[in-house]
């Protein structure tokens, strides 16, 4: 029971993270990034690659996070920020569709469909705290998760740059005058949200194989812990992405004949959440004054 | 402190011009009323001054520097502090937060305890509802606000569009007292477009009156207020209600 709950939570930190990435991008554009999954594959084949060529593991993962923020600038500076204000928030949706199936092809083509086997940078220990044993690996992954929830959540409340972004997103026009650059501030954004994305796609490789659809799902499960939490909620979307996990375990290993069910049977219990609070836990609404 | 010198400025929204040729000075230390009817140029005009809105030619100067055509950002870093219409807070963000925003041209991310502490004495209903998101507030709530946060960024030019607009008496009247007040106290100068124009003649030291896109007609607010054109154009349809009550 106890080691289920440790793999729901830490398989529930991946799509934290992830969501935690589509929480930095809806701040900073206000649209959802349907391209973040494959951005965090595509970080997650890059450290692979740079660590199977002998670079130790840690400046590989930093590298690869380096990479990611720098695509993801270029796609808001190069895309998102040119089309931004003349198009509707659905037609930068839909450019993201189109980034998703390109860099799905570009990581296929690349690195091919065959399943890799992430090297096991947090080492194969094991811990046992009496009867229950726990993999390093997966402890090391829920530490990760928790620390990018942190600095996110910080990020937002402490910082000059968060509170810009944040009334960028909420009335531009009040943004400009008192002195915020709306696209630096979105820039921003966009980096760090393709550096946590990536975070999450590398701590998906450690746990699961590495191979170009491996986001998929947890991109879906991201949405769904994104929408739980709130949509804007860094908090919510962690908490979203950690029940949708343990669900997911809990209700393939304890209920019969449930293991092919469980996504949907977690995706159940999403669209109960929002038939009950619309706006999500932790959703501020729309605060709109008639 | 601060004087704004406007030189044939000249606005345009593709084929529509919403300036032509237009001057005028904002002297400092005193208060400047625009006065004029709907779609005369007045937010136009504002809006150029701190570049949210692009001029075509003409010029734009502040204490001698040209400012034309900056960015919005820079307009903030050499004095202009701006007041747009239409009640321009952060909906999501804590009244607190707004106020923080204001101080965004400074170092550091919070706004000095001592500029938000003078803010809750101007505006006390502020510091009852600092916590609250700015979007569910009142509409003289939200304006004060927006004035604060002005304000906070510690402005020698103020540029003011509407503030009273769909305000009880009451209130606007407080407002606009808080400016008098304001203008006395640190010698802030006020540019204001003003649609009570009784109110806005009475506390200004110079009056404007722009009619398509231009000036027609300019004095000290006293001046103005007791011209004939003015009083008919302007004032006539106030004093007419007036009479009605």
């Amino acid at each position: 029971m106890i080691e289920q709950i440790i793999i729901g939570i830490a398989n529930g930190s991946v799509y934290a993270s992830l969501a935690l990435a589509l929480v930095l991008i809806y701040r900073a554009t206000g649209v959802v990034n349907f391209a973040q999954g494959e951005m965090a594959t595509l970080t997650a084949y890059l450290s692979y690659t740079m660590i199977t060529a002998g670079v130790p593991w840690p400046l590989a993962v930093i590298l690869a996070l380096l990479a990611a923020g720098m695509i993801g600038a270029a796609i808001y500076w190069f895309l998102v920020r040119r089309i931004r204000g003349r198009a509707r928030d659905t037609n930068i949706a839909i450019l993201t569709l189109a980034l998703f199936t390109f860099l799905a092809s570009v990581t296929l083509s690349i690195w091919t469909g065959i399943p890799k086997a992430f090297p096991p940078i947090f080492g194969e220990g094991i811990v046992e705290f009496g009867s229950v044993r726990v993999s390093v690996n997966v402890i090391v992954v829920l530490i990760i998760a928790f620390v990018t929830m942190l600095l996110v959540t910080g990020f937002f409340r402490f910082t000059k740059l968060g509170l810009g972004l944040q009334g960028a997103t909420t009335n531009e026009t009040a943004a400009r005058i008192v002195g915020i650059e709306p696209n630096r501030v979105y820039l921003v954004g966009w980096i760090l949200a393709a550096v946590v994305g990536g975070i999450s796609g590398i701590l998906a490789a450690n746990l699961l194989l590495l191979e170009p659809t491996m986001m998929l799902m947890p991109m879906i499960l991201a949405f769904a812990a994104m929408a739980v939490g709130g949509l804007s909620s860094p908090f919510g979307a962690v908490l979203g992405g950690l029940i949708l996990g343990l669900a997911q375990s809990l209700l393939g290993t304890y209920v019969d004949g449930a293991a092919a069910l469980r996504t949907p049977i977690a995706f159940l219990l999403l669209v109960l959440v929002l038939l009950i609070r619309p706006q999500g836990f932790f959703g501020r609404g729309k605060v709109v004054r008639p | 402190m601060s004087s704004l010198h406007i030189e044939d400025l000249c606005v345009s929204y593709g084929p529509v011009r919403a300036l032509e040729n237009l001057t005028l000075d904002a002297n400092e230390g005193e208060i400047t009323a625009l006065v004029g009817s709907n779609g005369a140029g007045k937010t136009s005009l504002l809006g150029a001054t701190t570049g949210l809105v692009r001029s075509t030619s003409g010029k734009i100067q502040l204490d001698g520097a040209d400012i034309i055509n900056q960015a919005p950002s820079k307009a903030v870093r050499v004095g202009l502090g701006h007041v747009p219409e239409g009640r321009q807070v952060f909906g999501d963000l804590t009244v607190l937060e707004n106020l923080h925003l204001g101080a965004y041209r400074f170092r550091g991310r919070s706004a000095k305890a001592a500029d938000i502490k003078r803010m809750f004495e101007l505006f006390p209903r502020l510091e009852e509802r600092k916590s609250q998101a700015a979007g569910t507030l009142s509409g003289g709530e939200q304006q004060m606000v927006v004035i604060a946060r002005a304000l906070i960024g510690r402005p020698t030019m103020l540029l003011l569009d509407e503030p009273s607009l769909g305000l009880a008496p009451l209130i606007s009247a407080q407002i606009l007292e808080s400016l008098v007040q304001l203008n006395k106290s640190d010698g802030l100068s006020v540019l204001m477009v003003e649609q009570n124009v009784t109110a806005a003649l009475s506390i200004a030291d110079r009056g404007y009156v722009i009619a398509s896109g231009s000036v027609v007609l300019s004095g000290t607010g006293a001046e103005l207020a007791a011209d004939p054109t003015v009083r008919e154009h302007y004032l006539g349809s106030l004093s007419a209600q007036e009479e009605e009550k």
